[in-house]
């Protein structure tokens, strides 16, 4: 354990891309964690002051055209972001494992029917079946991580399903099975914690893709309407464009800072895991 | 490769009739009875309530209404539009061409800039123009478009006054002939602008990636080492295999691009088929959701096994079992 984070801290060192990613998730996590510690006002609570520019009157992002906080908003929006985004793709990254898992150790007819579950399912268009479906039946904030999970899990299942039929050719597979342990027993204990590496750094590039697809929907008037959500700030910011621009720009600004975050760990980990692609980089 | 075809059109054939099914689904289980809406909430009338029932075959059982349904979609009906009065067929028709000529023109814009500067980037790695374009473009990979919009708006329409904000022609200038084209050209730069914008770091990393790739494997350095020079290498051997994948994911592509259209024509108020999607949203318009759905879910699947056949005429290591 100590030589792994040892190996971990050097791989920091190196990897200008992981260390910046993680600093910004921490800065990230501490403004959402300490949100309702370092929130000057009360996100939902209509001021006076409307639509007053950054900085004035103790508003740091100014005001909206309702007179909320901006500041406070953002801390407040901060926390649904990550929350939509580490759920959505931590439910993707269940469903993909699960079922690349089964398809690539267990073969045969169940791994081919499987595959082409996974080929008419990457072939339907999600964004807008996700679209339908929190328009029908509301825009509660679980149902929309639930269907952002459930329609992007193929590309992780396709990640294990290739590590899954590389690993049981393994000596320690072909041990454990000469030896009569359950094939169940063998994909969660070998199978599964072997071969995870790939489908963590892809799950975290799907948390910036969870997170911009929140952001869509809410500026489509289809978010949760009980939460603060960065997307809503930029739709109700629309309006007032030309006159108070900050509206809808410092939640937009937020949003790519927090995409890019994920992306930079996702990037980060791909490079520690094949360190061949450092040249393609 | 018969065979071949013959099993991609068939899962194209399931595709399309597993997005029936769900659309089938996901609209008979809506909440909300559409029947007792028609006839009025504050003094329904029984009899009233019957006749329609009967009218729309919702009296029917669930399989019989499915059976319909299916022979509907077959005949082209997608269904009608209660708010607009219109069938949803026609509705869609209308604005076929303006989210044609939107996300086709982005496309072309984005998938040639891509290319070009993920070719130029390859060639110049490790450099700093090249960091500074593989920057670029993780940056706009993460903005979300219809911010993007939004800021070019701000920028060109509102502080610079020098492109329209909104629409796809001047509604006061009545245009025709050459000063029409001109007028939806420049209606159309900042729309097709953001969307080009926030699609080419996709077709700039792949073009990138791959010319690396191809350059380094083992052919490449064998042709080196005959003494064939760079320029011919490249041009002839590289950028071809390189450009394949390119051509691989513009079938699956589409999808991505006319998600960015809804939110572009939404913004700049693009008189096409995202704008209707998010009216429909806004009215609980159903069965232009559901129309519009079945419909991207059939062109999406047409598109992609069309790219994976041609796919398979310029690759020929390609297997067809």
């Amino acid at each position: 354990m100590k030589k792994k984070l040892s190996a971990f801290g050097k791989e920091l060192r190196r990897n200008s891309q992981l260390r910046s990613g993680l600093i910004l998730l921490a800065i990230l996590l501490i403004g959402a964690i300490g949100a309702p510690v370092f929130a000057t006002h009360d996100p939902f609570a209509l001021y006076d002051s409307i639509r007053v520019a950054p900085g004035t009157d103790g508003f740091i992002f100014g005001t909206d055209a309702l007179g909320r906080d901006i500041f406070s908003q953002i801390l407040y929006g901060a926390q649904t972001s990550l929350k939509i985004g580490v759920i959505a793709a931590s439910i993707s990254a269940v469903v993909g494992t699960l079922i690349g898992g089964i398809a690539g150790y267990f073969g045969g007819v169940v791994d081919k029917i499987i595959v082409e579950f996974i080929n008419i399912f990457v072939m339907t268009p999600s964004f807008f079946l996700i679209l339908i479906i929190v328009a029908i039946y509301g825009s509660d904030i679980r149902y929309v991580m639930i269907v952002i999970g459930l329609t992007s899990w193929p590309s992780n299942a396709r990640l294990m399903r290739a590590q899954a039929i590389s690993l049981r050719q393994r000596t320690f597979v072909k041990s454990a099975q000469a030896i009569g342990v359950s094939r169940l027993s063998i994909m969660f204990k070998h199978i599964i914690p072997n071969g995870i590496f790939p489908i963590i750094a892809n799950t975290t590039m799907q948390i910036s893709g969870a997170i911009l697809t929140e952001a869509g929907l809410s500026f489509l008037g289809l978010g949760d309407p009980n939460i603060v959500s960065w997307g809503q700030m930029i739709s109700a910011g629309k309006t007032y464009l030309t006159k108070a621009p900050w509206i809808s720009a410092i939640p937009g600004v937020f949003v790519v800072i927090t995409v890019l975050t994920f992306f930079l760990i996702g990037e980060g980990l791909n490079r520690f895991i094949s360190p061949k692609m450092e040249n393609n980089k | 490769m018969k065979r071949y075809i013959l099993k991609r059109v068939l899962t194209g054939i399931v595709i399309v009739l597993v997005s029936v099914c769900i659309n089938f689904v996901l609209i008979r289980c809506a909440p909300g009875d559409p029947v007792r809406i028609l006839a009025g909430l504050d003094d329904p009338n029984e009899d009233q309530i019957a006749v329609l029932t009967a009218q729309y075959g919702l009296d029917k059982s669930i399989p019989e209404q499915f059976v319909v349904y299916i022979g509907n979609v077959l005949r082209g009906d997608f269904g009608f539009s209660y708010v607009n009065q219109k069938q949803v067929i026609d509705l869609i028709a209308e604005k076929v061409v303006p989210t044609l000529l939107l996300s086709l023109s982005a496309l072309t814009i984005a998938v040639l800039g891509g290319t070009l500067l993920g070719i130029y980037c390859a060639r110049k790695n490790g450099k700093l123009i090249d960091k500074a374009l593989c920057a670029v473009s993780y940056v706009f990979d993460a903005t979300p478009s219809f911010w993007l919009g939004l800021m070019l708006i701000l920028i060109f329409a509102s502080w610079l006054g020098i492109l329209p904000t909104s629409g796809m022609e001047n509604m006061r200038g009545h245009y025709t002939g050459i000063r029409h084209v001109l007028d939806v050209m420049q209606h159309m730069i900042l729309p097709v602008g953001t969307l080009a914008l926030i699609q080419f770091p996709y077709y700039f990393r792949i073009a990138r990636s791959s010319v690396l790739q191809v350059m380094s494997e083992d052919f490449i350095t064998t042709l080196r080492a005959t003494g064939m020079k760079e320029k011919k290498i490249f041009n002839k051997y590289v950028l071809r295999n390189a450009l394949i994948p390119t051509v691989t994911i513009l079938g699956s592509s589409l999808a991505f691009l006319l998600s960015g259209s809804v939110y572009i024509e939404t913004v700049f108020s693009w008189p096409g088929m995202g704008r209707l999607l998010f009216d429909s949203i806004g009215k609980r318009d159903y069965p232009v959701l559901s129309g519009i759905y079945l419909i991207l879910a059939i062109t999406v699947a047409v598109m992609m096994i069309l790219v994976d056949v041609v796919y398979s005429l310029i690759d020929p290591r390609i297997k067809y079992d």
